[in-house]
């Protein structure tokens, strides 16, 4: 049986590249990655993930706009933790709560994204 | 004299009495011979205490040598002198007058001078409380388009920021896993270098845009740099929209001389309407474009953009301050004519390409003589 899946929806390639080499590393989890919302849209509508994190600020639709669609959606998410990282603080705080979702605003330590993801994926 | 010298001399006395406007006449030894009532009453004394007097009697010195000075160009050129000065009046308040000197040769052969003076006091008091106000709202239009710019920034800045993070963790991994390798440890250094650019461009364009850029020396600078300190600063607020912004075009390097952050400004300006008329349309679309134009003494800057034009009986009026077509509470109408002056004020000008099929504000500048800092122009 393969680890847990995780969606990553961010637009900075380098960040992606980050995300993806830290998780596989740290939980052994696949990770999907979309460079916007739509693309993000697209994965989570065909996959199931044990965690979605996503920017907010994105071209195409932005964060909030996409995992409003999941969440209301017919896809396998509907229920799926999600993370929001974003360098707009206020933003996140708030999209976090009106969304029942999480929020690591950036730059984040590796300690607290480690911790938040852990406890995620222990409870999924 | 007789009596009808007398009638008319009474009569002319209450001509001159009548006008609003202070008259004086004096000889030319500058001592007053003849004056009317509003000029009685702004120095307030009788006509008695004023025949025969010169300024040096009336005035303050610094007053009366302006005066003197003026009388005396006026009296030896005999041509007609307009000139704005300042006077003490009765109540001790002083004044800002325009004072019309001519001069005439009388009867006696005697040099006659005759002003005539206007209280610009009020008028001068409006202009400057009008300068101010300008003044006041660009700067207040300036903080608007900075605190429309704040969110965009902090994620512009914060972006890096977790991307340096991230790299130094890397480093963290490689050092625990016990092996450097040293193609990891060049491409780590350079990702670095490359992110801390990003943020330094940034925040000195952000400097740059809060300082007062009026006073600055121009600078020499690519239409390029000039293209690039602005994306730096609006890109991420279009991205968010979903709004691509193309950059076009080709100065080939050619240097303008023009003050950077009121260039930077003007463009902020143009390319946050252009937002604000492609937003909600379909495929929105903004060009920023850079020619050398026609003219070989100018370069040109375009935005254009894919909003539905502007209706050609609002044409005339977009760079008048507090025209808007924007809705109620959502322009201040100030932006296009402050970018306006600020254009000119580069030696540059801002207009509408009213030839285009969309949108297109030009921004031309003029080139920077080549090699007045004996720097190389030509790439």
């Amino acid at each position: 049986m393969s680890g847990p899946r995780v969606l990553v929806v961010e637009d900075e390639a380098a960040l992606v590249r980050i995300l993806r080499r830290t998780l596989e590393r740290k939980f052994s989890v696949e990770v999907d990655s979309a460079a916007d919302g739509q693309q993000g849209l697209a994965f989570a509508t065909d996959t199931p993930y044990d965690l979605i994190l996503s920017d907010i600020r994105m071209p195409q639709m932005d964060g909030i706009s996409m995992v409003e669609r999941i969440r209301q959606g017919a896809g396998p998410n509907r229920s799926t933790p999600v993370v929001l990282l974003t360098g707009h603080h206020e933003e996140g705080k708030a999209a976090a709560e009106a969304l029942d979702a999480r929020f690591m605003g950036k730059p984040f330590s590796r300690q607290a994204l480690f911790e938040m993801v852990g406890d995620l994926l222990a409870a999924s | 004299m007789d009596a009808d010298d007398t009638a008319t001399s009474h009569f002319l006395r209450n001509v001159i009495d009548s006008v609003a406007d202070p008259i004086f006449v004096k000889d030319d030894e500058h001592r007053l011979i003849e004056f009317n009532r509003a000029f009685r009453e702004q120095v307030g004394l009788t006509r008695e205490q004023l025949l025969g007097k010169t300024d040096y009697e009336l005035f303050p010195r610094h007053e009366a040598d302006v005066f003197r000075e003026k009388d005396q160009d006026a009296l030896r050129s005999m041509r007609e002198s307009v000139n704005e000065e300042t006077i003490t009046d009765a109540q001790g308040v002083m004044r800002t007058i325009s004072t019309k000197r001519s001069a005439f040769v009388g009867a006696d052969g005697r040099t006659v001078l005759v002003g005539v003076i206007r209280d610009i006091t009020s008028l001068r008091e409006a202009e400057r409380r009008d300068l101010e106000m300008t003044q006041r709202l660009a700067t207040s239009a300036k903080f608007a388009a900075l605190g429309e710019m704040a969110g965009g920034i902090a994620h512009e800045i914060n972006t890096p920021l977790a991307i340096i993070q991230g790299l130094a963790d890397e480093l963290l991994d490689m050092a625990e896993d016990g092996g450097f390798d040293r193609g990891d440890v060049l491409r780590l250094n350079d990702e670095i270098t490359t992110t801390v650019e990003r943020v330094s461009k940034i925040i000195s364009g952000l400097r740059a845009f809060a300082r007062d850029g009026r006073k600055d020396e121009p600078d020499r600078v690519t239409l390029e740099a000039l293209a690039s300190e602005t994306l730096a600063l609006c890109r991420e607020n279009l991205e968010v929209l979903g709004i691509p912004l193309e950059l076009s075009g080709s100065a080939g390097g050619v240097l303008v001389s023009c003050r950077s952050t009121q260039i930077v400004q003007i463009l902020l300006n143009l390319l946050n309407n252009a937002r604000d008329a492609v937003a909600g349309t379909p495929s929105p679309r903004i060009e920023l474009r850079m020619d050398r134009s026609d003219d070989d003494d100018e370069a040109q800057l375009s935005v254009i953009d894919s909003g539905p034009g502007i209706p050609p009986q609002l044409r005339e009026r977009i760079m008048e301050p507090f025209f808007t077509s924007k809705p109620v509470g959502e322009g201040t109408g100030i932006g296009l004519s402050i970018a306006k002056g600020l254009a000119e004020d580069n030696g540059g000008t801002l207009t509408l390409d009213v030839e285009h099929p969309n949108t297109c504000f030009v921004l031309r500048l003029p080139r920077a003589d080549p090699g007045d800092t004996g720097e190389e122009d030509e790439p």
